[in-house]
């Protein structure tokens, strides 16, 4: 029995009280963690020393050479065997006894011992013997993984392994199946076709599939069946908005400008323009270039003008008291902040007021990156310019006939008062009244979005002392950090575009690493990299490193292709395993972070919202837009802002925008709508790029109190009742009662598959018992009928429909509900 | 849309006698595996008191804590502490005086008063009195707090580092000017956990405003940052519902939700069988967390309860929900079930203009309930171990702003004062010295990061010990600062 094994069992009694206690932070070390509790002789410097160098020593030994200690550098091979200010060697290579570093870390006295007993740090027994045996060894030294440049690896053979060739359905499942098999594991059979077409529509569209859309893959037979579901799901406008909403949190996005008063902001043009640009399939490398720069692209189209709001999402300050320059500063140090873990997945922010503690991003460096994003022309106060009025890609249509029936109306004008008749205006009442509000929605139509612009003359951009606004340091000009090993050719200006540029350049470490663990970490809940925002020394090192670089080579060489790569992990047998593999398998993996099993995890507080209205028939499909106003509390606003001509009322929405997809939801960052926040939706007042995914008594009261919930369980009645015409005697309802074969129409809505019989049962059950309450209630019956904005249909009888929609509301508080399996 | 169905509904149909029925169904009807542990931990809380918590981290708290729970009286938008607080009898002499370009010495001042040519003193309009065994000077605005300023220590030497109120109040529950860290309250339930199943860890009360220039406040004071969401603060609202979606909207005339409950615990459990992720145990054991609340919510906003003392203490005021003085007997409530962390936000204290009109109009607001709260907690035996912090996020410029007439004071990050009482802290005691124009430190300066340091020292917590890794980095509350103010406490 090996380690882990051990580690394994030990563990799991702990973890399901910790994951009951503890929702959201329960977890093994597993994956790259536990591959260091390995027993095997081979130390190596990225997997097991450097974490323990970074961990303990870094902050006084690492890259920041203003805290540095004793002249010790111990992230660089060279200056860790260099002679220290003492005299001593840290490190001597294959000489561990003369070590100083061994001597210090083995010392039991308090005033000798590293780590110092003040940093309340403590090395294990194994972690000193690690490093004991690196430097016997020859304390070799290793660049971090994820600073050298992709090469694709070669494919485990995996031929041998018991099962294999039945099992493989891309080269994504031998680096799986190479790893399971180190582990003693198996991977699991595949998902039911139910279970799979459910995941994958969530994953690829945000929304659960049609009856329709299951019966058809369920009864189909054909050997590619399921990759015709994928297609048909990546080529839909659902996918564009489900893959914008991913965007929006990792770009903050919100319709609100933040910080005290978080007035309204229209940013919903370029939101727009995230969905048409996933619709259209763009290349990464092209999707990365426009948002961080394609004002200075030669001949810059509008769109790609008003794809820089990406960079003008952060919030923007009114605040009277402030000063300009400091809110500006804040305004560009958001910027790399964004930047940087979006695409290099670093947390370039450390190095702001200090050379980075753990990463080699010296303070210099910062400000030479902040250089790119120095140059906007903007204020810090009320600082909206620039911005520029530029269509959404979705709305030509409406502005094309707007603007055709304004020159009508006009040139009519126009002709007639030529004519010097009387009046000077001899168009009708209607056709003034017309004019003049297609004249406003012509005005509203598109409001000015905040994009990125370059000064004309640069401003200089120096290092702030303790990064504070007003402490000019040195002047710097932009470059890129010494560990890339970049440098402009010739004929490129030092801007924002070489930035971007370089960002998507093929030698570029981490872009396409960073994003294609992103798409993973979508999927499977976990990213192969775990900790998706830092993929630097403090990051967790890959899981499967192998399959991440292979992952990100074939991101590149694809063009950058976004779907391929989705395609290509959705198709896996990886991803087409069952979740239902018994409590032991989950207690043994928690996070599931050997894929022996597929993912299972609640989802995201859009879906969970758009698939009750998808689910109740309520859901009103539309691309784009200005956001909505969907049900809330009333006073939310006002109760923390209600100072006149800084505070507005929430006004609810009406009709169709009520059941609008979440992600047109109007996002105001002070108080993002309850529901999304239950679930986890952060306030987009910083870029996110992992969500918590909690479990609380909150969300229990959401669901079976919110009235979008209830009023969705109302309709979803409605469609049990009236769509499922019942013919009990008819051979295909296998003797099942009207009842039951409606519960099962209601049941497959909801979850995807059809009822068990003891499921089915106690669904009857509770049916009769609600018949016969409600029938005394008229109270409730009244009240369950009249949430919700939506019109009823008059012609079912009250008490049964409102027995359905007790049992409705039942099936939408199933976790299954709000789970993808 | 439709919020009429006030708690006050489910106390009418009878819930609260369902509690009990509640209890004896929930260990038997549940059943399932791990979850049983954990309901009945909480099942005989009430029994049990104060032993048990839900959550929290294992090794916390570090050593024996003095306060077991805050109550955080938040005075937003910054009290003037030369009104309130801090006697300046020299002022009498400086008064229309210019401020000494010495005493500002360069410091940056608001774009509000940037422009002024001018800086003429002004003294506080209003007396102070003399109070207590421990003789403390308070201004006659607080004539309740003057009634227990032996039970109460002042800090008059606060000081921060953000001059407008965005970065200083987010700086205040947050620990940084700039959005994105967990607040305070986060933090505590983060790593106390809370001392009850029935209720968040903590709570946030809104105090509604009657200021027409107050200063906003958001959801991010209470937010959790980084850490798991489900620490962010729940916002107890005085419409509505106490608490978001705790009530059914489509209540009939009994309520209907232990049956929801039973069936949908019998389907999941029937799901748990199938597919083995503990996560669907979980869910079913939040469910029953819900109902609890939804059990103990009305019991806890139903002052019907409450002897007339309590409305002669705190002022008939306290009967209308939403006032500050209601929110401070609904913070003492929320103290003896258990919560950890209760925080009031009273807004309205940015007077730029007519401090002599605003300021008594806003001291009459806080003064009765908070001092109140101080004296119901003792007679109750909770002071000892309830922390009651009261203060705003910096204090107010001793000089004009605008027309001396119709003074208004700016903005003050150098110098200003609160006070805590109980849960460890001196009783009857001041602290920290302002020079005599109320605008620098001259002893024992405490920066806000030691205010948390303090906070969470009398919490049983190390505040250098309490960390979250998130972006490769070990955050705390104090980030690298903080020094416990050990001469506050007991």
């Amino acid at each position: 029995m090996n380690n882990l094994t051990t580690l394994r069992l030990g563990l799991a009694k702990y973890w399901v009280l910790l994951s009951i206690l503890l929702p959201g932070v329960s977890e093994l070390p597993l994956g790259s963690k536990a591959t260091t509790a390995h027993a095997s002789d081979e130390v190596s410097f990225n997997r097991d020393i450097r974490p323990i160098l970074s961990e303990y020593c870094f902050t006084c030994h690492g890259p920041d050479g203003v805290a540095r200690q004793s002249g010790l550098r111990l992230d660089l091979a060279d200056a860790a065997i260099a002679e220290l200010d003492s005299g001593a060697f840290a490190i001597i290579p294959n000489d561990p006894h003369n070590s100083e570093l061994v001597k210090r870390i083995r010392s039991r006295e308090p005033s000798e011992r590293m780590p110092p007993v003040e940093s309340l740090k403590l090395l294990s027994q194994e972690q000193i013997e690690l490093l004991e045996k690196w430097i016997a060894d020859g304390a070799e030294y290793e660049p971090h993984w994820s600073f050298v440049p992709v090469e694709r690896p070669d494919l485990p053979v995996v031929d041998k392994i018991e099962g294999a060739q039945d099992w493989l359905q891309n080269d994504i499942d031998r680096f799986v199946l190479e790893k399971l098999n180190d582990h003693g594991m198996t991977s699991s059979p595949p998902a039911t076709k139910e279970t799979l077409i459910r995941r994958v529509a969530f994953d690829l569209t945000g929304l659960p599939p049609t009856i329709e859309e299951i019966d058809r893959f369920v009864n189909e037979e054909s050997i590619d069946a399921y990759q015709r579901v994928v297609d048909h799901y990546l080529d839909s406008p659902e996918y564009a908005e489900h893959m914008a909403r991913f965007w929006l949190d990792q770009a903050r996005y919100a319709d609100s400008n933040g910080y005290q008063y978080d007035t309204e902001r229209q940013q919903w043009v370029w939101r727009d323009w995230v969905i048409d640009a996933f619709q259209r399939n763009v290349p990464f490398d092209q999707f990365t270039i426009e948002q961080l720069a394609g004002d200075l692209l030669p001949d810059a189209t509008p769109q790609q003008r008003l794809a820089t709001g990406f960079n003008r999402n952060h919030s923007i300050t009114i605040e009277g008291g402030v000063i300009d320059e400091e809110y500006r500063t804040e305004y560009v140090m958001d910027r790399i902040a964004t930047t940087g873990t979006v695409w290099l997945g670093l947390t370039l922010n450390c190095a702001r007021c200090h050379d980075h503690k753990y990463d080699p991003i010296s303070r210099r460096e910062f400000y030479q990156l902040y250089a790119f994003f120095n140059q906007v022309p903007e204020k810090g106060l009320n600082g909206f310019d620039p911005r520029e009025r530029i269509p959404s890609p979705f709305s030509d249509s409406r502005l094309a006939s707007i603007e055709q029936r304004i020159h009508q109306l006009k040139s009519q004008q126009t002709a007639i008062a030529t004519d010097d008749e009387n009046s000077p205006n001899n168009l009708t009442d209607v056709e003034i009244e017309e004019l003049k509000s297609l004249e406003k929605e012509r005005a509203e139509f598109y409001p000015a979005t905040l994009i990125m612009r370059e000064l004309e003359k640069p401003r200089p951009t120096y290092m702030l002392e303790r990064g504070e606004y007003d402490q000019l340091g040195e002047v710097v000009s932009a470059a890129f950090p010494a560990v890339f090993s970049t440098t402009f050719s010739h004929n490129q200006s030092p801007d924002r575009l070489s930035f971007a540029r370089w960002l998507v350049d093929p030698g570029n470490p981490l872009t396409a690493r960073v994003t294609v663990n992103r798409f993973w970490q979508r999927f499977f809940g976990v990213g192969l990299v775990k900790t998706s925002e830092d993929f630097g020394l403090q990051g967790e090192l890959p899981s499967h490193p192998e399959l991440l670089d292979w992952l990100a080579a074939e991101f590149m060489e694809s063009g950058w292709d976004m779907k391929h790569i989705q395609r290509l992990i959705v198709l896996s047998a990886t991803y087409r395993q069952s979740s239902h593999v018994g409590l032991a398998a989950y207690q043994a993996d928690p996070q599931n972070r050997m894929l022996g099993r597929g993912p299972r995890m609640r989802l995201d507080a859009e879906e969970i919202r758009d698939a009750a209205l998808a689910v109740s028939g309520l859901l009103v499909k539309k691309l784009g837009g200005r956001s909505v106003y969907p049900y809330q509390p009333e006073g939310l606003w006002t109760e923390l802002n209600n100072r006149p001509g800084f505070s507005q009322e929430y006004v609810l929405g009406e009709g169709a925008d009520l059941y609008r997809r979440s992600l047109y939801s109007f996002w105001k960052r002070s108080v993002p709508l309850p529901m999304l926040k239950t679930f986890d939706a952060p306030d987009r007042e910083v870029c996110i790029v992992q969500r918590s995914r909690t479990n609380t008594p909150l969300q229990a009261l959401v669901l079976m109190n919110a009235p979008q919930f209830v009023e969705a369980a109302r309709h979803l009645a409605q469609r049990i009742i009236t769509q499922v015409v019942v013919d009990a005697n008819d051979p295909d309802s296998l003797g099942l009662t009207a009842d039951e074969i409606r519960i099962d129409f209601g049941f497959q809505q909801v979850v995807g598959r059809l009822p068990q019989p003891q499921e089915r049962s106690l669904l009857v059950k509770a049916l009769n018992e609600e018949r016969l309450r409600l029938v005394d209630d008229p109270v409730a019956v009244d009240n369950l009928l009249n949430v919700g904005n939506s019109p009823r249909d008059q012609t079912i009888d009250p008490n049964e429909h409102a027995a359905w929609t007790v049992l409705s509301r039942l099936l939408l508080n199933l976790d299954e509900f709000v789970t993808k399996e | 849309m439709n919020n009429q169905s006030g708690h006050h509904g489910l106390l009418q149909q009878g819930l609260l006698q369902n509690r009990r029925q509640f209890f004896s169904r929930s260990s038997s009807g549940i059943g399932a595996l791990a979850l049983g542990s954990l309901l009945n931990r909480s099942l005989f809380a009430q029994q049990d008191d104060r032993q048990q918590r839900v959550g929290g981290l294992p090794g916390l708290p570090h050593f024996a804590p003095k306060a077991k729970r805050v109550i955080y009286l938040l005075q937003s938008g910054a009290p003037s502490q030369v009104d309130l607080f801090d006697y300046k009898p020299s002022l009498e002499q400086l008064h229309m005086t210019e401020l000494p370009d010495s005493i500002r010495s360069g410091q940056r001042l608001t774009g509000m008063t940037s422009g002024q040519s001018s800086f003429p003193i002004i003294k506080s309009p209003w007396k102070f009195v003399r109070c207590g065994k421990s003789e403390t000077w308070i201004s006659e605005l607080l004539p309740h707090m003057q009634g227990v300023v032996d039970d109460i220590c002042i800090v008059k030497s606060m000081h921060t580092e953000a001059i407008n109120h965005d970065p200083a109040i987010t700086f205040f529950q947050s620990g940084n000017q700039q959005p994105g860290r967990p607040s305070i309250g986060a933090w505590m339930s983060y790593g106390l956990g809370c001392e009850t199943a029935e209720l968040p860890a903590f709570v946030v009360l809104l105090t509604k405003n009657t200021f027409y220039q107050a200063q906003p406040i958001y959801d991010r004071l209470w937010g959790a940052g980084f850490l798991p969401s489900q620490h962010q603060g729940v916002k107890f609202r005085s419409q509505g519902d106490p608490v978001l979606y705790l009530n059914d909207p489509a209540q009939g005339t009994r309520n209907s939700q232990r049956q929801l409950l039973d069936r949908l615990a019998k389907l999941n459990e029937m799901r748990a069988a199938e597919v083995g992720d503990p996560e669907i145990n979980a869910r079913i054991t939040q469910y029953e967390m819900a109902y609890r609340m939804q059990m103990s919510v009305p019991d806890l906003t139903d002052l019907s309860d409450e002897p007339a003392s309590t409305f002669e203490l705190y002022g008939e005021e306290a009967k209308e929900p939403g006032t500050h003085a209601a929110n401070c007997l609904l913070a003492r409530r929320l103290a003896e079930r258990g919560v950890r962390f209760i925080q009031v936000f009273h807004r309205g204290w940015d007077h730029h203009s007519n401090v002599a009109k605003h300021l008594p109009e806003l001291a009459k607001e806080s003064d009765q309930g908070s001092a109140a709260l101080i004296q119901d907690l003792k007679q109750r035996g909770l002071l000892e171990d309830t922390l009651v912090i009261w203060g705003g996020e910096f204090g107010r410029t001793v000089y004009s702003q605008g027309n001396p007439d119709t003074f208004g004071r700016d903005h003050h990050p150098r110098c200003f004062t609160i006070w805590m009482a109980g849960g460890g802290i001196k009783p009857g005691f001041s602290f920290g010295q302002t020079d005599e124009f109320c605008y620098n430190i001259v002893e024992n300066p405490v920066h806000v990061h030691d205010f948390h340091a303090t906070i969470l020292h009398l919490m049983g917590v190390d505040h250098e010990r309490l960390t979250y890794r998130f972006q490769g980095r070990d955050f705390r509350l104090t980030d690298v600062h903080g020094r416990v103010v050990k001469e506050l406490l007991v």
